[in-house]
């Protein structure tokens, strides 16, 4: 490692960091941006009953106090209790949820990557044919049709009509697994389909290939021993907003098959105006899309290294 | 045939006579002017073409995206004209405000291309009755209406969160372009931190925010002005898109600055004193503008796409104005029941959208070739 490629990755670092202490900082002056505070809305509350609620979640010290208290809280990874589940811990809530949530996003990013690079690279070997048309059709559509349209047509034909998933996530096991997995792994299956047809596309035509045609290397050596490594690099630097995109799904895609995830909680959080639970899931799902966008930047770097560094 | 060496032979010089040819060496004839007949011989019989011609061939070959920009008219002037004429309204209660002045249960929750008791008999009567195309939902309304008004809504957001990112972006990345050095990098480095924030997350989070903003200032009931008629879910739309969705097309304005700015012509507009606010708006960003209108057209599908997933997760525009995602939404919890109302504003979302993608991609690669992907 070279002292250029150890200034990016520094820069690259302190750039992530950056990003969530802004998140972190919007999060927390937005919250402040809601008239009454939290507990308006409980009316029969009395003036001390408020009082002691406010000492409790540490509503009644000075703004600016709030604010690097919760910094340090989002350091420590500890949002305090939630507003409206009472008795329950915000940290507690999202490792119950990411419980249901990470294996269905795994599962999700792996389908989606393998069978974004698969279809990707027979569209191009058979660039122009109908399989590639056919491939191409799928994908645009994909990328066209919102993720919980998708989902809840999907739910209606597999779940109502046909009944080959049970409706029941937590006791469906893996054939409840199934159907929420493929159906977030949607959107970046096509993406990856179209960013790995084009590659293989550019590195079919290029002179290495020429070449190694002319030595007489076999066409599956060809394909898996030097196309595939290429068309694999536009996938490697996708995965980070493959990540969002998946998260992203996840909230409509979780309350729509009824699992109990992250996603699922944040959204029931936003309706029932749980802030600190809000602010907590905003600030891990913020965290998370930004480690795995660094992760995935880093990848691409040691996967490309001809990749020009900023 | 008189040859004269002190004349250039055309090339190629053919030993083979063309007997058609003109006499161009008889030197009796030389020194006589041209006839406009031999002048226009010489003409080039291609007309000239613009930039812009050019452009529109290029796109009118592309079929696709043809077929998308003719659907996507018909969709525009459909939300346009079609509720001009239609008998039913997006917000009356058949049930209970028809024109025979009755109660009827039966108009609730009609399959498409039926028609409730009342209906039945004034249709037996001789009267005639507008079909109900899509049917009615759940409060007896008729539903083709309002997934018209729906895509009406949906398309208003798209467009306005396009022109807010057009403005925003354009003004931001042509300043950033123009200024360059510490300026630019700063400018740069505020866009890259914003275009790493995980976007949907955040706009969730500042959507609800801004609604109970909006309802505790009282905005949520007023009756008159811009809220009023737009409501709070799609101002917070426009809001959230004003804050966070103008840096792409800040990198593209300030990338189309950067070449532009090399060139002659600002070299010699600078060179006569014209004021960098001047070069900008006479010069940089005229000569982008196809590419930045393109990019803002391609945004528009993507505000369609943020809003109707805000609406189905119960943050975008409110009741009871339809906006085809919050259709989506309603429609969704009687969807093992009623799958045609789900499947009307779910397909219309997904054709939109569609058409958008594939006509702004047809228009890029027509006017702007080397942005090819």
């Amino acid at each position: 490692m070279n002292s250029k490629t150890l200034l990016y990755v520094v820069k690259r670092i302190g750039m992530a960091i950056l990003t969530i202490f802004i998140v972190v900082t919007v999060t927390f002056w937005f919250m402040q941006l809601i008239p009454g505070g939290p507990f308006t809305s409980e009316k029969s509350v009395s003036a001390t009953t408020l009082a002691a609620l406010k000492a409790k979640y540490g509503l009644d010290k000075p703004l600016f106090v709030q604010y690097l208290q919760y910094l340090w809280r989002t350091i420590t990874l500890d949002f305090g209790p939630s507003m409206k589940l009472k008795g329950q811990n915000v940290m507690d809530i999202i490792r119950e949820g990411m419980k249901y949530s990470f294996p269905l996003g795994v599962v999700a990013a792996v389908l989606a990557i393998t069978f974004g690079t698969l279809l990707g690279s027979i569209a191009a070997v058979f660039h122009g044919k109908w399989i590639d048309r056919l491939i191409m059709i799928f994908s645009t559509a994909f990328i066209a049709f919102p993720s919980f349209i998708v989902a809840t047509l999907m739910v209606y034909i597999f779940v109502l009509k046909l009944g080959w998933a049970p409706s029941n996530y937590v006791t469906g096991g893996t054939a409840a697994f199934i159907l929420p997995a493929i159906n977030l792994s949607f959107y970046p299956a096509s993406y990856i389909t179209r960013l790995a047809r084009s590659a293989t596309l550019d590195s079919l035509g290029s002179d290495y290939i020429i070449t190694a045609r002319a030595k007489g290397a076999s066409k599956t050596r060809i394909l898996f021993g030097h196309v595939l490594k290429n068309s694999l690099a536009p996938t490697i630097s996708y995965s980070g907003p493959m990540f969002a995109g998946i998260i992203t799904g996840s909230l409509v895609v979780e309350q729509i098959y009824s699992v109990p995830g992250i996603g699922a909680s944040f959204v029931k959080s936003i309706t029932n105006r749980d802030y600190s639970l809000i602010m907590g899931t905003t600030v891990v799902m913020a965290g998370l899309v930004v480690i795995m966008t660094l992760i995935s930047d880093l990848l691409y770097k040691v996967v490309n290294p001809r990749v020009e560094l900023e | 045939m008189a040859w004269h060496f002190g004349k250039k032979l055309p090339f190629p010089a053919s030993f083979q006579v063309d007997y058609d040819r003109p006499n161009i060496y008889d030197l009796g004839k030389a020194t006589e002017p041209a006839s406009q007949e031999e002048k226009s011989a010489q003409d080039k019989m291609r007309p000239s073409t613009s930039f812009f011609r050019d452009s529109v061939k290029r796109f009118v070959h592309n079929p696709v995206a043809m077929v998308a920009m003719i659907l996507l008219l018909i969709i525009i002037l459909g939300t346009i004209f079609i509720p001009l004429f239609y008998p039913y309204n997006y917000s009356t209660q058949l049930s209970f405000t028809n024109r025979w002045g009755v109660t009827d249960g039966t108009f609730n929750y009609l399959a498409p291309f039926t028609y409730s008791k009342t209906e039945q008999e004034a249709i037996a009567n001789g009267e005639s009755v507008w079909p109900h195309i899509f049917g009615t939902d759940n409060l007896g309304r008729d539903y083709f209406i309002r997934v018209v008004y729906g895509a009406r809504i949906s398309l208003l957001v798209g467009v306005f969160a396009a022109i807010i990112v057009l403005i925003i972006g354009t003004i931001y990345g042509a300043i950033s372009g123009y200024a360059g050095g510490k300026v630019d990098m700063i400018m740069m480095r505020i866009v890259d931190v914003i275009y790493s924030i995980p976007d949907v997350i955040i706009i969730i989070l500042i959507s609800s925010v801004l609604r109970q903003v909006f309802k505790a200032n009282g905005l949520e009931n007023q009756r008159t002005g811009l809220i009023a008629t737009m409501g709070t879910g799609m101002l917070s739309i426009f809001i959230v898109f004003g804050l966070l969705y103008w840096v792409g097309m800040a990198r593209l304005v300030r990338g189309q600055v950067l070449s532009l700015k090399q060139q002659e012509y600002v070299l010699a507009a600078r060179s006569i004193g014209a004021k960098p606010g001047f070069i900008i708006r006479r010069h940089l960003i005229p000569n982008s503008m196809s590419v930045i209108i393109i990019a803002a057209g391609l945004q528009i599908p993507s505000a369609i796409f943020t809003e109707s997933f805000l609406s189905f997760i119960g943050l975008g525009v409110s009741a009871p104005m339809p906006s085809l995602g919050s259709l989506a939404s309603d429609a969704y919890q009687s969807m093992a029941t009623y799958p045609h109302l789900l499947l009307a504003p779910a397909l219309s979302i997904g054709l939109i959208v569609l058409c958008f993608n594939l006509a702004g991609d047809g228009l890029r690669d027509a006017f702007d070739p080397k942005l090819k992907r």
